[in-house]
């Protein structure tokens, strides 16, 4: 191969020089509108971030107090199968009855009332001891179950002797019945 | 606007520089190869620094530089005619064959010997030329120093800057300039320069003869050589002496002469030959036929044959006529290249711009993935709060609507005085309650009341009916109450709690 002159040489780096000036200039071009789009959307992205964590911020003290809420009743009302939790409440709370000390009498359940977002009705009664009697009404509150004592008597067993006799009304309510467009009127 | 050029001779034994009307001389230590020592490089180095005052702003100053003939070789070539770009391709093609190395180790240039004799339109005979060609590392040792000191110089052979202070004779003539310890003979042929040579006889062998002859010492001698004029009024015998001695010398001198050279006229340079009856001595020595004349110079620091041939040359055309070496210049460069502050200042700048692009664009590609995960998650999120508010509402309502049974009993029972008997009690869920039993006395009676009253759990609290017993021992009663709104429910926390509190 014969050696290039000085002139060659020089036309050869002359043109090198060219292609790759053009070389960055076209691709450069390209790549930085690629990067240019890129930004674009990143930037989109961070201002639809920012929307939706305004959007959230309220929500954070409902959150908090909603979990406070579920950990005192022991209840989560989401997991709640309206087919079933009358039957569970029932059992539950006489488990509890019996466990505690508490003899359980007749046990009558009547349809409540709709209107009032009530699944069922339960009127209790049953003997015991004032202490068990007590503690079943405590316990009553933290079963798992959405129960509100509608009513409570007691009073004296006549024959026998420190023992007395509780007559509750419970109602346990339908979560079902709480709608979206309710909690939002509410 | 062309800053001045600067001569410089870099000799043997010393340093020449020319710079205008100022001048420096600067003694050279150098090795057995004739390499400079490392010490001599830096005192170089810091005193063309200081006598240059050179400002980093200005242009590279340029220096010609005219080198030793030592390790010079001179050679003539007939080369065809050609075009520039042909000719350095023949050069380097006569070059590599006559000379012992090869061309990229040799610093080389040429000169055209035969301009006035060019031949005529259409003829095809060549041209002479004159090349000279040197280690390339000797030239790179200097390059480097000046380059280091802001020059940017070209070198050539001294002993063709000297010819330009001669008027040439047509036939052959020589220029011998004497050194310290070494001369150098150039010899010329009809206007073009035939050999170079290096004799080993310096004005140091005219001292030495002085110091053997009048058995004294070597300053002595040197002084008496410098004032050899005021001696030969002092004393014939010790004129006659010194005469003898010096006459012996040159006799030597004559002698390497004669050796490689014959011709017509010797023009001599050099401190040495400035003893007034140097010339025609030696012209005595060689034979007579020979005429010796001494180039006269202007004396002065920096002023040499050399120099003032340089500056001549250079002046007379726009570029120089000596043959300039040209060498591949790898480690020049590189000393050349060295960055200065504008080198780091653009490049730090140029280093930001990017940084700053680099950053703007990487942000997209490093933040991206995570904040469309992060997007995602709160989408999800958000499509869960409707279910949110409605938990919250319903857990809100239980709470709320649970009375405080055992809260009442407890207060009621701490209320009732001893033997005092519930026969009855009934709460429901709006916080009404009824109590029926006996109590001792009415005063007993009074007394439940104002502390169920007194306890603020209990809005109302009416005695509906106080019967006495029929054996006046008990009195039964009767009571309706109201629980007030504030404790109406349980346990459990306010509507509204700041997340603060819930936290704690």
């Amino acid at each position: 191969m014969p050696a290039l002159t000085d002139r060659e040489k020089r036309t050869i780096r002359t043109a090198a020089v060219g292609i790759v000036i053009y070389l960055l200039l076209f691709y450069g071009l390209r790549a930085w509108k690629h990067l240019e789009t890129n930004r674009a959307e990143y930037l989109k992205l961070v201002r639809e971030a920012q929307r939706l964590e305004q959007e959230l911020q309220p929500y954070e003290n409902k959150a908090l107090l909603m979990q406070k809420l579920k950990e005192t009743f022991r209840m989560d009302p989401s997991k709640l199968s309206k087919a079933s939790l009358v039957a569970e409440a029932s059992a539950a709370i006489q488990k509890a009855a019996t466990t505690g000390g508490v003899q359980l009498g007749p046990i009558r359940e009547s349809a409540a009332r709709p209107s009032a977002k009530e699944l069922a009705s339960m009127q209790l009664e049953g003997i015991g001891p004032v202490p068990a009697v007590m503690a079943l009404l405590n316990r009553l509150e933290t079963l798992g179950y959405p129960l509100i004592l509608d009513s409570v008597q007691l009073s004296p067993e006549a024959t026998k002797p420190g023992m007395i006799k509780l007559n509750v009304t419970i109602i346990i309510l339908d979560f079902d019945q709480w709608k979206i467009e309710e909690v939002r009127r509410a | 606007m062309n800053s001045p050029c600067l001569y410089i001779e870099i000799g043997q034994s010393s340093l020449k520089v020319l710079d205008g009307d100022d001048g420096l001389e600067l003694p050279l230590d150098r090795q057995e190869d004739g390499r400079l020592t490392d010490s001599c490089k830096e005192r170089l180095a810091e005193g063309l620094q200081s006598f240059l005052k050179q400002k980093s702003w200005r242009q590279r100053q340029r220096a010609f530089c005219a080198i030793a003939a030592r390790g010079v070789s001179l050679r003539r070539l007939a080369l065809p005619s050609s075009t520039t770009e042909e000719l350095q391709r023949l050069l380097v093609l006569q070059i590599e064959t006559e000379f012992p190395l090869p061309p990229d180790e040799l610093a080389w240039g040429y000169s055209q010997l035969n301009r006035e004799n060019l031949p005529a339109n259409g003829a095809t005979t060549g041209h002479e030329r004159l090349v000279i060609a040197v280690k390339r590392e000797v030239i790179e040792e200097y390059a480097e120093i000046l380059s280091a000191c802001g020059l940017n110089p070209v070198f050539t052979l001294g002993a063709l800057a000297r010819s330009s202070l001669c008027r040439q004779p047509p036939g052959s003539f020589a220029i011998l300039d004497v050194g310290l310890r070494h001369s150098e003979l150039i010899a010329f042929d009809h206007g073009a320069p035939a050999a170079v040579r290096i004799l080993p006889w310096g004005g140091e062998d005219l001292t030495r003869a002085i110091e053997k002859k009048l058995q004294i010492g070597h300053d002595e001698a040197e002084r008496i050589k410098i004032t050899a004029d005021a001696a030969s009024a002092a004393s014939a015998e010790l004129q006659s002496q010194i005469q003898a001695a010096l006459r012996s010398e040159l006799g030597l001198l004559a002698g390497f002469i004669n050796g490689i050279w014959t011709g017509r006229k010797l023009y001599l340079s050099g401190k040495s030959t400035r003893l007034q009856d140097f010339a025609p001595w030696l012209a005595a020595a060689l034979g007579g036929s020979v005429e010796c004349e001494r180039i006269e110079i202007t004396p002065g620091e920096g002023c040499s044959a050399t120099t003032l041939g340089l500056r001549m040359s250079s002046g007379q055309e726009e570029s120089c006529p000596l043959p300039i070496l040209q060498y591949k210049r790898e480690k020049v460069r590189a000393a050349a290249a060295r960055p200065d502050k504008w080198t780091w200042a653009i490049a730090a700048v140029l280093l930001a711009i990017g940084a700053l692009l680099s950053l703007r664009y990487a942000e997209t590609f490093l933040r991206q993935p995570r904040l469309a995960r992060t997007l995602k998650e709160m989408k999800t999120y958000r499509e869960r709060l409707p279910n949110v508010d409605r938990e919250l509402s319903f857990l809100q309502f239980l709470q709320t609507n649970r009375p405080p049974y055992l809260d009442a009993l407890f207060i009621m029972a701490n209320a009732a005085a001893p033997g005092t008997r519930f026969e009855s009690l009934s709460m429901n869920r709006g916080g009404n309650l009824s109590f029926r039993g006996t109590m001792q006395s009415s005063q007993q009676a009074t007394d439940f009341r104002s502390k169920l009253i007194d306890s603020g759990f209990f809005s109302t609290v009416v005695l509906e009916e106080q019967t006495p017993a029929p054996d006046r021992q008990k009195v039964t009663v009767r009571f309706s109450a109201g629980v007030t709104s504030q404790h109406s429910t349980i346990g459990g926390l306010p509507p509204s709690v700041s997340p603060n509190e819930l936290k704690k």
